[in-house]
């Protein structure tokens, strides 16, 4: 059977977990950390760096550094959050060609999905190490507020990366599933997950059989700890200012600086109550003189930075109890996820509206990641007896006449669902009417997400509102959106799954796939040529270092002499191998090496 | 209705009389049963609508009066386990035994191409998936989930959670599902929806009281649909009566499936025995004479239901049937006289709790038993004007859940009815809005619904905007044109219906 691994791909660093017997498990990358950061660089040397070693170099690299792809997931260039993202990110932020956006880094541009498929496989690399099996299939969790472009567009980045996403399910319904698979909890629970870009809140219902059922959710896709950050940013940008009369944003360098620094102070701030930022050297003047930034931040003073941040979330939260028409008292636990929850305030925030002090017996780094493993061993696994039902997060429906949105599923119903319509024709003599396909919450279709359109053709010329459509829009278990259209009159019918619009076409996607692929292949050779260089390069040094003694003792006779002259040609041949940086001779040469080896430890031994 | 026609009902065999509640009607039909001839064979013979006729022995049966069983219940082993058990005597038990066996009373060949294509389930449950998606419009919330009317929030969320993991497509994930995929996600839609329905307070309060009022205007509506009971129904009616209580109970030919043979006179002609049950039905010619000869000589019943005259071999027999004949009349005007003023107690009774539904069935038999009585007429007109005023009340009630639910064939059509009963603007108006948003709108009879609004509020431009909207989607534009006028002419400032009036004059 398919191993299935679970993904976290969060918007400042990804987890990725497994399910080990009965308990899912998260799998540590190289360096021994548990997540690895969201973080793809390109070096000047046109190498791509993932994770941990892409943080490192983000200050001195800022341009070619991408944190929080996550946030532009989906989006359409056209779009005030990608605006705003033009304004803080320190990469370059191009408009592609069917209107979304694309990363420049260095002299290429890159789709988000791209990558986003960098962090993806990265995440499947240390799942196969640590398994020491090929992976192929995933389980990747969205926040639960995304909309089916963000999700298609991680499905696609999947798909890049070479990972089979066997299902997309939602970061905080995975939470509840760690929280609650296996317990016999019987439970109704609220899920608060506060991430690095999004927030979300989900309201469950679990049941003793194994059955976890989403009531509601709702959220925010562009609220997280970056938000919190940006304010501590924005807080020493204006101190500088007032200071020194210098916008410290205008340097991208300082600008990255400033950023990490924020963040740390934020961490710091959790268990402290005042921390220092110190950034040195942060700008030079004009006249070569150089400033320092140091200021000393109190927790006080960010608590007050991000008030109104918090305070969103609880609005949110107040949303989500109307929504699934519950009391705040009728919620019986509250999970708090995310690294942003961490945050006294944030815990004091919820506490207080809960009117509960919120389950600690979470990681809320690790549970992500731990419940997508348990979702996919479920699914493929006939054991684990467990069924997650989820919601649409948003509503779907198409756009008619006039530009108004029309509903078909509401928002919050659990999939898979189906619903139908009738709708007419709005023009005299129309033959043919196009349904584009909408989903969101406004009733301006202007206002809400196009996922596709399609066209139906062949309809009876009569005056309008005479020719019947019957528009049918079914959600499957696996998320797929289909949309139906019928004529009435004639049978004739016409449909669409909705699943190209990620902003990529499938041409697109394919050549993606192969790029990764050469990519994947050009990584893993990499790898192996540096495992080979390595054991190579200790072999040679004992080698040298046995060579003079090798030489005093067997030099005289013949068969002596040939064996150091052998000896000498092999450290030869692997020098070259090593130096031409080919994997094939050298991995030939090892083996020779380390014969020579085994021969001259025998002489050493023998001769002294 | 095609598959309810061709059940065949029969006497239960241990069943007792239960009352006096039995209606002329399905006295009429009782006594015309033979466990031989199926629901559409005694439509067709008996001149009643196969539907009408299908509501009285649904009745019966729900009673335990009458069994219904499928023509070809053979063909299929294993009899699907029946979901709901709602509590005896209710509508949905009869709606479920009736329609359980769909499944069953199909050709072979349907049910094997019907269970085929995913073979990786297990035949059971298959026949589980396909049976209860071809049920899922007729059953109730209740019956779906299998669990009672009154039953609380955890039974319903433990009832769902059974039924999830018993039918969410994720359980099967990797199979190969074909054509049972969409219809594991239909029944588990479905499943939600009762779900959700049920275990929100609000929205189950809402479904109860419709399914109450559902289930009670239903009940009004046939007892306000049958004609005038026939000659016969009646003698049977009061043979019953006369017979109540007297061993043998009236309700005689229930040795299923051998009709009734006359006992005595022996000169009589005996019926022609029927067919085994294993032959094939009789061709509906043969029926029909068979039926005529059962109706015609409805004294068979009378007879087997008299007991066996004691022995006196002394007396003539003459004189012993006189006497006996005497006694027993006088017995019967008795207690006829008893029931009267049961009956009339009943009815008093039913008025007093605003029940006229009731009032007007035992007023019914009451004019039955006592035929030539003006005030007793009187009565029985104010009573169904009553009773109608009553259902169409009832039928608002429904019509508007229905509407709210978008379900709006069946909202047009309670609204209609509703009107029909008292008629009002608002019962008008929205039949002919909700008939406006059902898939293919009968336009004529949409502009009659809002003409008769119109008639009742002329002065509201609101029902003139419907008019003239439902004359524009006709195609109907002059007709249109001078509604729209005359709406814009009593509401200038409406958007709505300037905006109409553009949309006719792009038109």
């Amino acid at each position: 059977m398919d191993r299935v691994i679970g993904i976290d791909l969060g918007t400042t660093n990804s987890c990725v977990a497994v399910m080990d017997g009965d308990e899912a498990v998260v799998i540590p990358n190289r360096g021994g950390y548990k997540t690895t950061p969201s973080i793809v660089a390109v070096t000047e040397a046109g190498k791509r760096l993932v994770g941990h070693i892409a943080k490192r170099q983000s200050i001195t690299n800022a341009e070619n550094t991408v944190a929080a792809a996550k946030r532009l997931i989906g989006r359409k260039w056209n779009t005030a959050p990608v605006k705003s993202a033009l304004m803080t990110c320190s990469y370059g932020i191009v408009e592609g060609p069917h209107g979304d956006v694309r990363i420049q880094l260095r002299d290429k541009t890159y789709s988000v999905p791209e990558i986003s498929s960098m962090v993806l496989q990265e995440m499947r690399v240390v799942a196969e190490d640590y398994l020491g099996e090929a992976v192929s299939k995933a389980v990747v969790t969205v926040p639960a507020y995304f909309n089916d472009n963000q999700r298609q567009a991680t499905k696609d980045a999947g798909a890049i990366a070479g990972l089979d996403i066997i299902r997309i399910i939602n970061e905080p319904t995975a939470a509840a599933l760690c929280y609650g698979f296996g317990k016999g909890v019987d439970k109704t629970i609220a899920v608060y997950d506060l991430g690095g870009g999004t927030f979300d809140v989900s309201i469950l219902e679990i049941g003793a059989h194994g059955v976890f059922k989403v009531i509601g959710t709702t959220g925010d896709t562009f609220l997280g700890g970056e938000d919190f950050d940006a304010r501590i940013i924005d807080w020493l940008v204006a101190g500088f200012q007032d200071e020194h009369q210098i916008d410290i944003r205008k340097d991208r360098m300082a600008l990255q600086r400033l950023r990490d620094a924020a963040e740390k102070a934020k961490c710091e701030l959790s268990s402290v109550r005042e921390t220092e930022i110190n950034l040195p050297f942060i700008v030079s003047t004009g006249r070569n003189e150089a400033l320092h930034l140091q200021r000393s931040l109190s927790r006080e003073t960010l608590e007050r930075l991000c008030e109104d941040l918090i305070e969103r979330t609880v609005d949110i939260c107040r949303q989500a109890l109307v929504e699934a028409k519950l009391d705040a008292d009728e919620i019986e636990d509250v999970l708090l996820v995310g690294g942003m929850t961490r945050m006294p305030a944030v815990q004091r925030a919820v506490t207080e509206f809960f009117q509960r002090e919120p389950n600690r017996g979470v990681h809320p780094d690790e549970v992500v990641a731990l419940g997508a493993a348990i979702q996919g061993a479920a699914l493929v696994d006939d054991k684990h007896e467990m069924i997650l039902l989820d919601v649409t997060p948003h509503a779907l429906g198409i756009m008619t006449f006039g530009s108004y949105f029309e509903e078909l599923i509401p928002q919050n119903t659990t999939v898979p669902t189906s619903r139908a319509k009738i709708f007419t024709t709005s023009r005299d003599h129309q033959t043919a009417v196009k349904i584009l396909v909408m989903q969101g919450e406004s009733k301006q279709a202007g206002d809400n997400e196009l996922l596709g359109e399609f066209v139906l053709t062949g309809l009876r010329s009569a005056p309008k509102g005479q020719v019947e459509i019957e528009v049918t829009f079914e959600i499957n278990t696996d998320g797929i959106v289909s949309v139906h259209a019928k004529d009435l009159e004639t049978q004739q019918a016409q449909s669409i799954q909705v699943t190209a619009s990620s902003g990529l076409t499938t041409d697109e996607v394919q050549s993606m796939i192969e790029g990764a692929k050469e990519y994947m292949v050009e990584r893993r050779t990499d790898e192996e040529f540096e495992g080979a260089k390595q054991s190579a390069e200790t072999l040679l040094a004992e080698l040298e270092a046995m060579l003079p003694e090798v030489d005093r003792v067997v030099g005289g006779a013949d068969f002596g002499r040939d064996a150091v002259t052998k000896a000498r040609q092999v450290i030869e041949r692997t020098q070259a191998a090593m130096d031409r940086r080919d994997t094939a001779a050298l991995k030939e040469q090892l083996e020779q090496l380390a014969r020579t080896q085994r021969m001259f430890k025998g002489v050493v031994a023998r001769g002294g | 209705m095609s598959a309810l026609e061709s059940f065949i009902p029969s006497l239960v065999p241990e069943a007792q009389a239960q009352g006096l509640e039995v209606e002329p009607v399905e006295a009429f039909v009782l006594a015309c049963i033979d466990g031989q001839s199926t629901v559409g064979q005694l439509a067709s013979a008996l001149g009643m609508a196969p539907t009408q006729l299908w509501q009285v022995t649904d009745r019966l049966a729900r009673r335990g009066l009458l069994q219904l069983s499928s023509p070809q219940r053979d063909t299929f082993d294993a009899p699907p386990k029946e979901p709901g058990h709602a509590p005896q005597g209710s509508l949905e038990q009869a709606h479920v035994s009736g329609v359980r066996p769909v499944l069953e009373g199909r050709p072979p060949a349907a049910q094997a191409a019907e269970l085929q294509g995913a073979e990786a389930l297990e035949l059971e449950l298959r026949r589980a998936i396909v049976e209860l998606y071809q049920r899922l419009d007729e059953l109730d919330h209740y019956q779906l989930l299998g669990v009672e009317d009154g039953a609380s929030k955890a039974e319903v969320k433990a009832a769902y959670y059974e039924a999830v993991k018993r039918y969410h497509p994720d359980r099967y994930y990797g199979k190969e599902l074909g054509h049972f995929k969409a219809k594991l996600e239909r029944v588990f839609q479905r499943f939600t929806e009762a779900h959700d329905t049920l275990t929100r307070k609000r929205s189950r309060e809402e479904y109860d009281a419709y399914l109450t009022t559902l289930r009670r205007n239903r009940r009004t509506e046939v007892l306000l649909s049958h004609p005038a009971p026939d000659p016969a129904a009646l003698r049977a009616l009061r043979e019953r009566l006369a017979a109540e209580s007297l061993p043998p109970p009236p309700v005689a030919p229930r040795t299923s499936p051998e009709p009734p043979r006359p006992a005595a006179p022996p000169s009589h002609p005996a019926p022609a025995p029927p067919p085994p049950a294993s032959q094939p039905p009789l061709d509906l010619k043969a029926r029909r004479q068979a039926l005529a000869r059962r109706l015609g000589g409805s004294d068979a019943l009378r007879r087997a239901s008299i007991p066996p005259p004691p022995a006196a071999p002394r007396v003539s027999p003459e004189q012993a049937t006189d006497a006996l004949r005497r006694h027993f009349e006088g017995q019967q005007a008795a207690r006829l006289q008893r029931q009267l003023g049961e009956l009339e107690r009943q009815v008093s009774d039913a008025l007093q709790r605003d029940d006229p539904a009731t009032a007007l069935r035992t007023l019914r038999l009451l004019a039955q038993l006592k035929p030539e009585d003006p005030a007793l007429e009187q009565r029985l007109a104010a009573v169904q004007h009553a009773t109608d005023v009553k259902l169409a009340d009832g039928l608002l009630v429904q019509a508007d859940y229905e509407e709210r639910n978008q379900r709006y064939a069946e909202a047009a059509r309670s609204f209609e009815r509703a009107a029909r009963g008292k008629p009002s603007v608002k019962a008008f108006h929205h039949a002919a809005l909700c008939l406006l948003k059902t898939a293919a709108p009968d336009y004529r009879q949409a502009a009659r619904l809002a003409r008769c609004a119109v008639e009742l509020a002329p002065n509201d431009a609101e029902l003139r905007l419907t008019l003239g909207r439902i004359f524009l989607e006709a195609g109907l534009l002059q007709s249109a044109e001078q509604e729209l006028q005359r709406a814009a002419a009593l509401a200038p400032q409406s958007e709505d219906i300037k905006l109409w009036l553009t949309r006719l004059r792009r038109s």
